[in-house]
């Protein structure tokens, strides 16, 4: 099992729930969440080292999640994810803090080195 | 301005259009990748094997049964992109109402969910078949959605039936909450009094009239006049 804590968050919920699994079966320690709301209450709760948010999500979308996050965990780094890429959602996420931006269909092995990247990037900021 | 000649009309159709195209592309774009997610569980579960474990066939079958709910899916948003498409075919066609409007909820759920509104329909049993402009009366049908959807602040419900009345059918769009008129939505009141003078309908209950919430529109049922669709 890796020491890597993600929380991956999108309103699909059999999306959640496959990547969930996908990178729990690779030793991540992945939990899921299917609104923004629901997320940043996990985010009080537990202790994630990266946040995967989809932009585009009823209610709390993922750049009002990248906000929230930054506003009270600025060392937590959040990946955006989008489903049909937007020049302006990728720029207003990097604007609003964003670690990176990532393309749907998930490449399962790429956004593990997104991942690892962007939770070395947390500790970094934490120390 | 009674006909769709009007190129206020031709734009806001082919804005319509394009709202319901581009929605339904999403919708079938997170299908594709929830495929391609259970795609690839299905790949990790049977690399298992690689490491020495034994294949979980019941887990593989279910991962399967999600896949093929997914296609279901699939070929339900296509088939209601294709019907729709094909309603701006004809500038007079014979149509089920019942039809058109279940097709215009299945396609205004993405804006709904967006917007955190659960979307109802309540359709009768009993139809009718209209002879009419179906693109224009599936665009006033979404249209009186939309501005459910957008003059209440707190609106969590909003209710779509038809009752056949007379030689027409009354349609109603009920939201649980009070429906208020302001200047952003009266270009959209103003859209739906157009569409209705080209389908030769007329506002039963606007959002001014007592009780609130509800909007009702009279379409006739047949309606034969020389419309052009964009």
């Amino acid at each position: 099992m890796s020491d890597l804590r993600v929380l991956f968050v999108d309103d699909e919920e059999e999306l959640v729930s496959a990547v969930v699994e996908r990178l729990q079966l690779r030793g991540v320690q992945a939990r899921g969440a299917t609104t923004g709301a629901d997320a940043l209450q996990l985010i009080e709760r537990e202790t994630f080292d990266v946040v995967v948010a989809d932009v585009k999500m009823p209610g709390l979308g993922g750049l009002e999640v990248v906000r929230q996050v930054k506003a009270l965990h600025p060392g937590l780094q959040v990946i955006l994810l989008s489903g049909h890429g937007s020049h302006d959602d990728a720029e207003e996420g990097r604007r609003l803090g964003a670690f990176d931006y990532v393309e749907k269909p998930i490449d399962i092995e790429i956004l593990i080195d997104i991942l690892r990247n962007a939770a070395a990037a947390t500790k970094q900021v934490d120390r | 301005m009674s006909d769709l000649k009007s190129p206020r009309i031709r734009d806001e159709s082919l804005a319509f259009f394009g709202t319901i195209i581009a929605g339904q592309s999403h919708e079938l774009t997170n299908v594709l990748n929830i495929i391609n997610e259970l795609a690839g569980l299905q790949l990790d579960l049977l690399r298992a094997e690689e490491q020495g474990l034994p294949v979980n066939l019941p887990r593989l079958q279910e991962v399967a049964a999600r896949i093929q709910h997914q296609v279901h899916r699939g070929e339900t948003i296509i088939g209601n992109i294709n019907r729709f498409s094909h309603s701006v075919d004809l500038p007079v066609a014979v149509f089920d109402l019942k039809e058109a409007i279940e097709r215009v909820l299945f396609l205004a759920e993405r804006s709904a969910r967006l917007a955190r509104v659960e979307l109802v329909s309540d359709l009768p049993p009993e139809s009718i078949v209209l002879e009419s402009n179906p693109f224009c009366v599936q665009q006033a049908v979404f249209t009186c959605i939309d501005l459910a959807l957008r003059s209440a602040s707190d609106i969590r419900r909003v209710v779509v039936d038809y009752v056949v009345r007379g030689d027409g059918a009354e349609i109603r769009v009920t939201s649980a909450d009070h429906l208020t008129q302001d200047e952003n939505i009266n270009d959209r009141l103003e859209l739906l009094q157009f569409l209705l003078e080209s389908i030769g309908g007329s506002m039963v209950k606007g959002l001014g009239d007592e009780p609130s919430g509800i909007l009702v529109f009279r379409v006739p049922q047949h309606h034969r006049a020389e419309l052009e669709v964009p």
